[in-house]
């Protein structure tokens, strides 16, 4: 009877501790998993090597930008179109706010560029139209491991030659303008500014109360309003001439005023906004 | 040679000296043939301030002064507080002026990516009389000019006719500058002011510039008259001698100021500090 009751108390004290363990091991796998989907070959369209220099690429630039990036190829959309899968496969997946989703969709005949968070502001509408451009240009020749390539390479591009603090976003579904929020700085000009005012300021201070004291400027001026009265004789204001001239405003380069390029985003199914877009091939 | 009419004793002066007192028994002197014929004064302002309140005024001034150095100015340090009625010359103008002069006014709006510039240049005519009171100038080649017109202006409606009896009790000096001399000077001012009052009739314009101006005098009325100051000397804690000269009609005072150059700095730094960082603040903030 004493063996039963140990062995029933050993089995729930294993019971115990298997409960308390699964949902750590479940919230690791979850981590692996995402760890895991930088590249997704569902399609079976790369092979192992052309996988491995993909995943290679998408290591560095996730080192490089601090983002996540992924990369999907599929046969099966289940139903949706490419968009909207590449989102909902980034929202799934992706342990981050930031990143990049480049994908294959051969189901829909598609390929797509999805970019969220601050890659928003660098995935604008003139960069993806590239990045469409360069994928296109390889999945015309079935090269799908190529059309990947490219696309992450324009991506990359984008990255180191975007100014993001000037871009900004254009929401598609609210007509709402973001602009990238300035990061909080001092640059060296501004520091030189400053610092010209300030000594300007300090200066105008010092020699003003030196020369106040000392009788180098002030003292008595002939009070003129007081003292002085004019009475007219002749008073003529005559126009003699009247031009008008005109000049052409420079454009700005963008709608969204300040300059920049336009990014136009829309909020996904799981609520995320992303640019991008997609073209048919 | 003058002579002091209480005890008899020679009076030394000097040669602008109008009033002065007895070296021997402290009686006021007025030197009366240096205030008569071409000498004579036609107007006086005479003194309302009496010299303790000169004293409580000098040195209500000086403790007002947040850069003087401390304990610098006490009643005892004041070497020396005398009224002085000192010449000045006083000259009324009447003249006669034209300016012709050029205005602009411009007007800017936009019309699509287009910015329309009306540009509307009109020719400026002025002409008219002007009229400029009580232009004051030191008539004492001795004096120290900055302290003589420091102490300007005087209320003019508080004028009086000169009589001899104002002097009684103060020093006084006549003047060694006459009219002629300082004919140019006012004039020269005249017609810079009267310049001045003809522009600003000529208001409403963006910009005006002046093409001519012509000024002829027309009448000038002059009067030589006794203004009431008080010269402070004061010895330093320094060892330096400071001289002021105080509006006996006002308590105006005027004359350099010793300064306390740690305090300066030390608000210049001050400031530059709270600039450098408001402009550091600025600049993150942007």
């Amino acid at each position: 009877m004493k063996m039963i009751k140990r062995c029933l108390t050993m089995a729930l004290l294993l019971c115990m501790i298997i409960f308390c363990m699964t949902p750590v091991q479940a919230e690791e796998s979850a981590q692996q998993a995402a760890e895991n989907m930088q590249l997704t070959d569902q399609a079976g369209l790369l092979s192992e090597t052309e996988a491995e220099e993909i995943n290679h690429r998408l290591a560095e630039l996730e080192e490089r930008t601090g983002w996540e990036f992924m990369a999907l190829t599929t046969d099966d959309a289940g139903g949706e179109d490419a968009t909207s899968y590449a989102e909902s496969w980034f929202d799934k997946y992706t342990g981050k706010d930031d990143g990049v989703i480049c994908a294959i969709d051969m189901d829909n005949r598609e390929i797509v560029v999805r970019a969220f968070g601050e890659a928003m502001y660098y995935i604008t509408d003139n960069r993806t139209e590239r990045i469409l451009d360069a994928g296109y240009e390889e999945i015309s020749e079935e090269k799908h491991a190529a059309t990947l390539q490219a696309m992450l390479g324009e991506v990359e591009d984008a990255y180191q030659t975007e100014n993001a603090d000037r871009n900004y976003l254009y929401d598609e579904d609210t007509g709402e303008v973001i602009r990238h929020p300035r990061k909080k700085s001092i640059t060296l000009s501004e520091i030189l500014i400053a610092l010209g005012l300030a000594i300007v300021a300090g200066g105008a201070t010092v020699f003003g109360i030196f020369g106040k004291y000392r009788l180098k400027f002030g003292g008595y001026k002939y009070p003129i309003e007081k003292n002085g009265r004019v009475s007219l004789t002749t008073k003529e204001d005559r126009l003699v001439n009247s031009f008008v001239t005109r000049r052409q405003i420079p454009k700005q380069t963008s709608s969204g005023g300040g300059g920049g390029s336009r990014s136009a985003v829309h909020t996904g199914s799981g609520g995320r906004r992303s640019s991008g877009g997609s073209r048919k091939f | 040679m003058y002579h002091c009419p209480s005890c008899g004793a020679q009076i030394v002066t000097d040669q602008t000296t109008a009033a002065a007192f007895c070296y021997y028994c402290h009686n006021p002197v007025v030197l009366s043939g240096r205030v008569s014929g071409e000498f004579l004064p036609h107007k006086i302002i005479p003194f309302t301030i009496d010299k303790q309140q000169a004293t409580e005024k000098f040195l209500e001034y000086a403790h007002s002064k947040k850069f003087v150095p401390k304990a610098f100015f006490n009643k005892q340090q004041i070497e020396k507080i005398s009224g002085v009625y000192f010449p000045y010359w006083m000259a009324d103008m009447d003249m006669r002026g034209s300016l012709q002069a050029e205005g602009k006014n411009l007007r800017v709006w936009r019309s699509g990516d287009t910015e329309y510039t009306e540009t509307k240049i009109y020719h400026v005519e002025r002409r008219g009389n002007i009229h400029l009171e009580d232009i004051t100038k030191n008539a004492l080649k001795k004096n120290s000019l900055k302290l003589a017109e420091g102490v300007l202006p005087y209320d003019v409606s508080k004028v009086k006719g000169f009589h001899m009896g104002y002097l009684s009790g103060f020093l006084a000096e006549k003047c060694d500058l006459g009219r002629s001399d300082l004919q140019a000077e006012v004039v020269e001012d005249a017609k810079e002011f009267a310049q001045r009052l003809l522009r600003e009739t000529a208001g409403g314009y963006g910009h005006l510039s002046v093409n001519s101006c012509q000024l002829q005098t027309q009448q000038e009325h002059w009067d030589y008259i006794m203004l009431p100051v008080w010269t402070v000397t004061y010895k330093g804690r320094d060892g330096k001698m400071y001289y002021y000269s105080m509006n006996g009609q006002n308590g105006k005072v005027y004359g350099e100021l010793p300064v306390d150059g740690a305090k300066v700095w030390i608000l210049g730094i001050v400031i530059f500090m709270v600039v450098f960082l408001l402009g550091l603040l600025g600049g993150w903030m942007l």
